[in-house]
């Protein structure tokens, strides 16, 4: 997907000095958070970028202000082309199609009220433009495609497995085909045995719609199985970015050199 | 007590009852802990492994019924008396949890809370046990200990409240320590410093250590000797490097395939899930749990749930498995990657 029409085509996502400063409440006595402190990203078309660092190192934030779920204090955001970063909230209607998230818990991120049908249906509902009979039919090939059996539609979250209830958020999350996806730990709430279905999943479902993704996590295993680049994330600054290769093979920043000798795996 | 065990947990079993019938969480799970060894108890959720390292210290939720013995060194816990079982909690067997704001009392200060447990345990005056806190810190490389004495649990960090809890562990200078998923709550970086404390304070204390968790790499890093538990059963138990060079049961196979592995070819790499879900034993299994998710069942797999058996080659290594060789994966799985 990342081929040669790269060049004529803007990319998915363009941040560039992106800051966000969180005011605590006096009592707190710490003033200011500069959870992300000047970031720029690029995702390219059917890109996955990697973000990965600690907690508190901002990766959430960058994802919400990405989204324009939270507002950013300075610096811009582009998707596909259009600067979303002062859109009002009617002007980013048509665009929030083109954009989604998956969350880390899938036990919090579904609507315990809610049939499995009608989450995945939610987003096409929001656009207001299918027929019912369509979006029905759309829910069935989206279930088919996450590897959700038919028969789940009528269930309720709490009647699934952790792994069907992320393949529900993953459902609902590209039911619209947007072209960014904003994946947040998606798969760390989850046991190793069912993340691997997951995450074999999501890999067949990238190929298969061709969507770009922005993908968090502070597993470096996983994001290495994963990613075509990665970003590393300490304390509100991208230190380092890079091919995959590049950054497990020869990581330049000692942040990230600390990162891969804390994740080697075998013995 | 025979070799040189120094806790040793014989046929256990933790059954709890619910509205929807009996479910046998833990079911005929025996291990034993030698001396300044780090034993390794890894599984997925539900696999009975917290609950097997809450009751050798009696610490089961109430409305469990455990049978079953566990010994330390010549004495059975499972029948000591409550007054007892405080003695040893703490003192003689410490414990650390998984996440550490919650095993801490949030209105206490940190000092007050290690102080707590030297006091209780071994008498000494709150002036003696504020030097000794002291001592603790600095053992458990609390960076700049003596101003953290009157911090509160939610003025420091994750990897600074384990290292709390640690102290407060290692305080009467155990002879076991169960570990419950340690690092599982921290950041890659800090779950590294917080598993090399442990390994310092192991061989510098001389404890044995219980490590239960999920997580292989802690595995491969950190103990000596490895139990596989799923569903409530000990499926395979083997020295660490061996277990995972030549895992002899298909669920340990199946749990290393799973795991994604930075170093592999990342062209042709697919991992290989386990299909389904780990189950919830609610009878006495008359198949080998793991039966329904295997990919090498044979007729002898459905007529009971296999015991733990010597695998051929090494002398410390049993699987709970009818198969002597488990069939190639890499094999099997290839054709299927290029057909998705």
């Amino acid at each position: 997907m990342n081929g040669s029409d790269m060049t004529t085509e803007p990319p998915t996502l363009t941040v560039t000095g992106l800051r966000k400063t969180f005011h605590l409440p006096r009592t707190s006595g710490r003033g200011a958070v500069h959870a992300v402190a000047g970031v720029d990203l690029t995702i390219g078309r059917g890109e996955i970028v990697g973000l990965v660092g600690e907690s508190g190192s901002g990766k959430t934030t960058v994802a919400h202000c990405v989204l324009r779920l939270l507002e950013p204090d300075v610096g811009a955001i582009a998707l596909d082309g259009t600067d979303i970063t002062h859109l009002s909230r009617r002007g980013l209607m048509p665009l929030r199609p083109k954009m989604h998230m998956v969350f880390q818990d899938p036990y919090s991120s579904l609507n315990p009220r809610m049939k499995v049908a009608d989450i995945v249906a939610a987003p096409l509902r929001a656009q207001r433009q299918l027929p019912r009979r369509k979006i029905n039919a759309e829910v069935d090939e989206m279930l088919d495609q996450v590897g959700l059996p038919l028969e789940l539609r009528g269930r309720y979250p709490h009647e699934l497995s952790g792994g069907q209830r992320q393949r529900v958020g993953l459902a609902r999350s590209l039911i619209a085909r947007p072209l960014l996806l904003v994946a947040d730990e998606p798969t760390s709430a989850l046991d190793v045995s069912v993340q691997a279905a997951i995450l074999n999943q999501f890999a067949d479902l990238q190929r298969d719609l061709g969507f770009s993704c922005l993908f968090i996590s502070h597993n470096l295993a996983v994001v290495h199985y994963l990613c075509d680049r990665i970003a590393v994330m300490q304390r509100g600054e991208i230190v380092e970015t890079g091919p995959r290769e590049q950054i497990f093979r020869s990581p330049s920043h000692p942040y990230t050199r600390e990162l891969l000798s804390a994740t080697e795996v075998s013995p | 007590m025979n070799d040189n065990s120094l806790l040793r947990i014989e046929d256990l079993r933790i059954s709890f009852r619910t509205a929807h019938g009996p479910v046998l969480a833990v079911n005929g799970v025996s291990l034993s802990l030698r001396d300044n060894e780090v034993l390794a108890v890894v599984g997925e959720s539900g696999s009975g492994k917290t609950l097997t390292g809450l009751s050798v210290l009696g610490l089961e939720p109430p409305d469990a019924t455990v049978t079953g013995r566990i010994w330390f060194r010549d004495e059975e816990l499972r029948s000591a008396s409550p007054r007892r079982l405080r003695d040893i909690r703490g003192a003689t067997i410490a414990m650390i949890f998984q996440e550490p704001m919650t095993s801490l009392n949030p209105s206490l200060t940190v000092g007050r809370q290690v102080a707590e447990v030297v006091r209780r345990h071994q008498g000494l005056s709150w002036k003696d046990a504020r030097s000794r806190v002291l001592d603790l810190f600095d053992l458990v490389r609390l960076p700049s200990g003596a101003r953290h004495l009157r911090s509160y649990p939610h003025q420091l960090s994750g990897g600074m409240r384990q290292r709390v809890m640690i102290a407060m562990a290692v305080a009467c200078d155990p002879a076991v320590l169960i570990a419950d998923e340690p690092t599982t709550a921290l950041d890659p970086t800090i779950q590294a410093q917080i598993l090399s404390l442990l390994r310092d304070l192991r061989a510098s204390l001389g404890m044995s250590i219980l490590l239960i968790t999920h997580d292989l790499g802690v595995v491969s890093r950190m103990a000596d000797r490895v139990v596989v538990m799923y569903a409530g059963h000990v499926l395979e138990q083997a020295p660490t490097a061996e277990l995972l060079s030549s895992p002899a049961h298909p669920y340990t196979t199946g749990l290393l395939g799973a795991v994604p592995q930075p170093d592999s070819n990342a062209e042709t790499r697919r991992l290989t899930p386990i299909a389904g879900q780990v189950p919830l034993l609610r009878a006495e299994p008359t198949t080998c749990v793991f039966s329904p998710r295997c990919a090498h069942v044979t007729p002898a797999c459905l007529t009971a749930q296999p015991a733990l058996r010597q695998v051929t080659r090494g002398e410390a290594h049993q699987a709970a498995c009818v198969l002597d060789r488990i069939p190639d994966p890499a094999r099997e799985t290839a054709p299927r990657a290029q057909a998705t």
